[in-house]
Parts: structure tokens; sequence; C-alpha cells
């Protein structure tokens, strides 16, 4: 088990450097540099830069190296140093800009990775044990509707309704009086009060996603030999309901939780801006804009590894229930 | 009900609901099972045995409803009838009669049991469900009874899933899991069809041995005639939702009076007409389909004995022939033994 543990880690590294390299082409990719994105700054803020000041720009960055000698001198410092380099654009060392706002990325993930699965287990099972009634069609269509709305229109239409309704300012994560003080239990009391919204834009899709997936496969065990061989035997229909066909419509939602990690960081910038939420997502739309490469490829860096992280522990949770899969060979 | 019957199914009906339109699957099936006796019932697909036996249970899927009827069990060691069919869905009172006093196998060893649970967590489940030990004395239990119906090494058995079973062994540890309870009625949903016929047999004299020494009743549902000469004692042959003949398995086999019955022991295979090269016979026509019932007696399109004006206008009532064998038919046949008991054993 360590020796396929151990492997399977070796893999996550090559993926892990695989992409950083795919990450560094891509966002070198658009034409134009830093250089040009500063100059184009400072020109709309009415301070042109001299030709000369953007050469000499280029040569302190390191901007006129191949991108090959680029890609090693930043993968090094990070691999050897842990030195993330250093963000052209804030003028800060990328580690203390993520590592601000990283904590809120983070909550904001997690919280609606918990409100996806509390919400879509319950409501999957139920709906696929009352299968045509009324509650089943009414989760259904919401599921639906769920499924086609974009992020960012909810998040639009939530802000609205929030402002109009109940006169709440919706878009961040703290009330003004709140934004730049030191944690306290009102701060996080004020967070939680506007944590729901985010989750809610992010989560949304997802729950019904996870509602159609469990619905389905609860459905498909329900009507399986099995299933009528343990009522045979005496088990009352709850009984029978959680060890069987639950326990085993469990396995397409777990093996998925590494997408849905990675479906809820990707979604997460464009609601971030929309919402003007205080975690990475504007930070990285931001870095991309400009091509502050240093912070644009530690944040891809980030998201990668959290999204193999992710599956690793799927397949990992996998094994532990379902006896037939096995990591090896 | 008799002293010695444990189960009695008395005017059975049971139908199929489908976009609020009835159809008839089951009609007026009775039958007596007594203590330690195997009854067989017989038919093609479709003729409404196997609705039959989960009903006793009350196994029926959503769509099908016991419109009438009553299914009365001796639970053992006492004087108590309980009708099944009053028991309330999925209450109390019909749980513990499943699996604990009438447990049932299936046809499919291969999906009776769940993927993902080990041989013994399934089987010791009856037992920590109905019998009052604890965790070590059920899977003591659940050893001894896989032992019992002769999976090697049990104690490793148990902890294995099913995915490291053969069908054989599988259907092993379905009887197991069924007789761990010390039911008084088994009922077994076509045993041994799935299985290939060294394996069926092995199986069937499992089952017979099994009941010599725990001595429980056998409803076995089959539509193999061989394999009814092999282990029961009395057989009910059922076509289109009704019973047509019944009577000990000797008598029927020796002595069939109804044309469905005489035709298909014709359609059995012998040794003895291999050896004359004669051929079989089939059964003319086929099974009509549930949406098209024919009137009267429903085997009138395809009997030889069909008489005109009669057959179809009415259903003909369940006639005793001797003590012990009754026929539903205007015509029955004349005594013309078409085969015995052993011959079609074979």
């Amino acid at each position: 088990m360590l020796r396929i543990l151990l492997k399977r880690f070796g893999f996550m590294v090559l993926t892990l450097a695989a992409v950083s390299v795919v990450a560094f082409v891509l966002i070198q990719l658009p034409p134009g540099d830093f250089a040009d994105a500063y100059a184009n700054k400072k020109q709309a803020t009415g301070g042109p830069i001299s030709l000369e000041e953007m050469v000499e720009l280029r040569e302190r960055l390191g901007l006129n190296r191949p991108w090959s000698v680029q890609y090693f001198d930043w993968i090094s410092k990070i691999v050897l140093h842990g030195d993330f380099g250093y963000s052209w654009g804030w003028k800060r060392p990328v580690a203390d800009v993520i590592a601000e706002r990283m904590p809120f990325t983070l909550i904001l993930a997690f919280s609606t990775l918990f409100f996806m699965y509390a919400i879509a287990i319950p409501i999957g099972i139920y709906s696929a044990v009352r299968q045509y009634s009324i509650s089943d069609y009414v989760v259904s269509v919401v599921g639906y509707i769920g499924l086609a709305t974009p992020n960012f229109l909810l998040a639009l239409i939530l802000m609205y309704l929030g402002q109009k309704y109940f006169g709440q300012s919706v878009g961040g994560l703290f009330s003004p009086e709140f934004q730049d003080v030191d944690w306290s239990w009102a701060r996080a009391k004020d967070l939680i009060g506007h944590l729901w919204v985010p989750i809610i834009v992010l989560g949304t899709s997802g729950t019904a996603y996870l509602i159609r997936t469990l619905r389905a496969s609860v459905l498909d065990e329900l009507n399986k030999m099995y299933v009528v061989a343990a009522r045979a035997g005496g088990l009352s229909p709850t009984q029978l309901l959680l060890k069987y066909p639950v326990r085993i419509a469990l396995n397409p939602i777990v093996a998925t939780l590494g997408w849905r990690i990675s479906a809820i960081i990707s979604g997460a910038p464009i609601v971030g801006v929309v919402m003007s939420l205080p975690d990475t997502g504007p930070l990285f739309l931001q870095a991309l804009l400009d091509q502050d490469m240093a912070l644009a490829g530690a944040m891809v860096l980030i998201f990668a590894a959290l999204t193999i992280v992710g599956t690793f522990i799927s397949d990992i949770l996998l094994v532990m229930l379902d006896p037939r899969i096995s990591l090896e060979s | 009900m008799n002293d010695d019957t444990i189960l009695e199914v008395k005017d059975l009906h049971i139908k199929l609901k489908s976009d609020g339109v009835e159809f008839p699957i089951v009609e007026g099936v009775s039958f007596e099972l007594k203590a330690g006796k195997v009854l067989a019932l017989v038919g093609e697909s479709g003729c409404g045995k196997s609705v039959t036996s989960a009903s006793i249970l009350r196994l029926l899927p959503r769509e099908l409803d016991i419109t009438s009827g009553q299914i009365q069990f001796r639970p053992p060691g006492s004087d108590k009838v309980v009708n099944i069919v009053d028991l309330p869905k999925e209450g109390k009172g019909i749980r513990h009669v499943r699996g604990n006093q009438i447990a049932m196998i299936f046809q499919e060893p291969m999906s009776s049991f769940s993927p993902l649970h080990t041989i013994g967590n399934q089987v010791s489940e009856v037992v920590r469900l109905h019998l009052k030990v604890s965790k070590k004395e059920a899977r003591a239990r659940t050893v001894k009874m896989l032992d019992k119906v002769g999976i090697s090494d049990p104690d490793r058995a148990f902890d294995q899933y099913p995915y490291e079973f053969s069908g054989g062994m599988r259907q092993r540890a379905m009887i197991a899991k069924a007789l761990s309870c010390n039911p008084s009625v088994l009922i077994a949903d076509e045993p041994t069809t799935a299985l290939d016929v060294t394996i069926q047999a092995q199986v069937l004299d499992l089952m017979r041995e099994l009941r010599r020494e725990m001595g429980m009743a056998i409803v076995f549902i089959t539509h193999d005639l061989g394999v009814v000469a092999q282990i029961a004692d009395d057989v009910a042959i059922m076509y289109m939702g009704r019973i047509v003949e019944q009577g000990p398995v000797r008598e029927i086999f020796a002595n069939p009076r109804h044309p469905y019955t005489v035709n298909l022991l014709r359609a059995v295979p012998r040794l003895g007409n291999l050896r004359d090269r004669q051929k079989l016979t089939p059964i003319q026509g086929s099974v009509p389909s549930l949406f098209d019932r024919p009137t009267g007696c429903t085997f009138h399109p395809r009997c030889s004995a069909y008489i005109k004006g009669t057959c179809e206008a009415s259903v003909p009532p369940m006639v005793n022939i001797s003590e012990h064998h009754s026929v539903r038919c205007f015509s029955p046949e004349a005594t013309a033994p078409v085969a015995t008991a052993s011959e079609v054993a074979t």
C-alpha cells in the first residue's frame, strides 16, 4: 500500500510539473508582455513612459530572455527555495499577496463543497425514493434551472434582490465597518452573514448536478435484485435504503469529488470579480491581464495542486468504499 | 385450515395497474402447503408463478397489487393463524415473518448479493435482525451455516466479497442466508435456473438434504418438470394466472387430465423417446399477451380438446377427480399415461 501511495505521489508531482509548463506558456502566449501592459496603464493615467524606460524595465525583469530560461528561473526558485518570486504589479513578494487572500478562497471553496454535499445527498435520495411525486418534480425543475444558470448571472440576481429587499450590501465578504479591522467574534459573524451569497452562487450548479447523479444512481440500485433479496430478509425500508442502495450510489458522488473542487475553484474568479470578494479570484484575473507572470503562475500552480490533491483524495475514498476497486496494477 | 397445513393461499387475485387500467396477473390461485412437504408451482414464463410466490412475503413491486384473497400462515409453535394479506405494508408484522419464519431464495445468484458488502455481513444480517444474539455469536452461527451448505473454509468465506464467489457458491450462500433462522417455509423462486446442469444437481441435492435435516416446507417455483419430479411431493400447474391442475407429483405425472398438462409432459425429452426416435411434441401456438387475455378458459385457443361454445364462454371450475387430484377443464382427457415421474426425472 505504501509503495502504491508513493507511486501515486510521484505521478502527482509529474502532473504538477507538466501543468506548470503549460501554464507558463499559456500566460506568455498573448501578444505583449508586462512592460507593454505597464506602459498602457501608465498611458491611461496620463503618465507616458519612454521607450528607454521600457527597454530598461524589460532588462531588469529579464523579459528579454527566451521563455524556457525564464521558466526554469521561475520554477527552480519555487522548488529549491520555496520562493514564488516577486509580483511586478503589486510590487510585493507573491507569497505575501497570496497569503493575504488565500484563506478566503479556501474558506469559500470548502464551505461551498460542504454546502453542496450536505444539501444534495439528502435531497437526491429523497427524490429517488419519491420518484414522480410532486416534490420530485419541484426538485428536478429547480435543479435544471440551477444547472442552466451561469454563476455570474445568479450572482447579479442575488445581489440585486439582496440590495432591494433586504437592504443588505451583499457584495464583498465584510460590511464596511469590518473591512480592515482585526479578527474578532463580531467580524467572524459578519463574514458568515456575507458568505452565504457566494456559496449559493458557486454551489448551485454543482448541487443540482449532484442531486441528479445521486437520484439516478439510487433509482438504478433500488430495482436491483439484491435489494429485493435483502427486503426478503426482513430489513425495514430505512435500514435497507441506507445499507444498500445509498451506500452503492455514493460511489459516483465520491468519484467526482476532485472535479467538483476544480469546478468551484475555476468558477470562483468570475464570481469574485462580480461580487468584489477579497479572495484570490479578482487577484488572479488582474494578474493575467497585467501579464504579472510570477503571481499568475503561482496561482495556477496552487489551483492545479488543489485539483490534483482532490482527485487523489477521491481515489483513496473510492478504494475504501468499494472492495472491487484497487489502486494496484 | 387443517392442523398439518402451515401455509394456505385462498382465491388470490393480483392485478397489474398501468396507466389507470388493470390487468389480471393472478386469478383465484388456491393451494395448501403441508408442514415439511414440497409443493412445486410449474408454468411457462409469465404465468404468474413468481408473482404468486413473491406475494407470500408481500414483495410485489409497486405496480402489482393483491386485490383479493387470503394468504394464511401458521407461525411455528403457534396456534394463531396470520392472514399475511392483512398485515400492513412494510410493517413490523410482515418484517417479522420475512427471513425469520418464511424465507426466500431467488433465481439470480449473481445479482442477489450486494457487491460492496461481505458475504458474511449479508448472510448474518438475518440472524442479527431476528435472533437476539451478539455479533460474535451471529458470526459463529453464520460460519456454521456456510459450512452446512457446503462452502469450504467457511471462516474465510465469511469475510470474502461476492465477486470472489462462483454462481454455485453464491446460491449456496443464499440458501445459508435463507435457512439461518430456521424458517418453517422456504420459497424457492427458480433457484437452479441460472446455474449450469452439474451445479443445478448439486444445489437440488443440497436442498433435499437440508429439508430432511431441518424439516421446512418448500414452495418450489420452476418451469422444469424434471426438477419437479426430483424434489416435489405435490405439484400445481399454472397457466395465465390460474392453477389448471393440482395433485401429488406421481398422480399428475401418471394420470394428467388437463390438456395443458398432458401437452407439457409430452414436450419433455426422455431417454426412451430418443431411442425410439420419436419427435418431441410442442404445444401449438404461444402464450397470449397479457393485454389480450382469452375469455373463459384461457387455454382454449391452443387446446386440442376445445369445445366450441363452452370453453370460451366461462371459466371452468376446479373439479376434484380423486381425493387429492383436481383439474380445471370442461373436457378433461381420459386416463392415458404419458409418463411416469421417474421417467421425467432423468
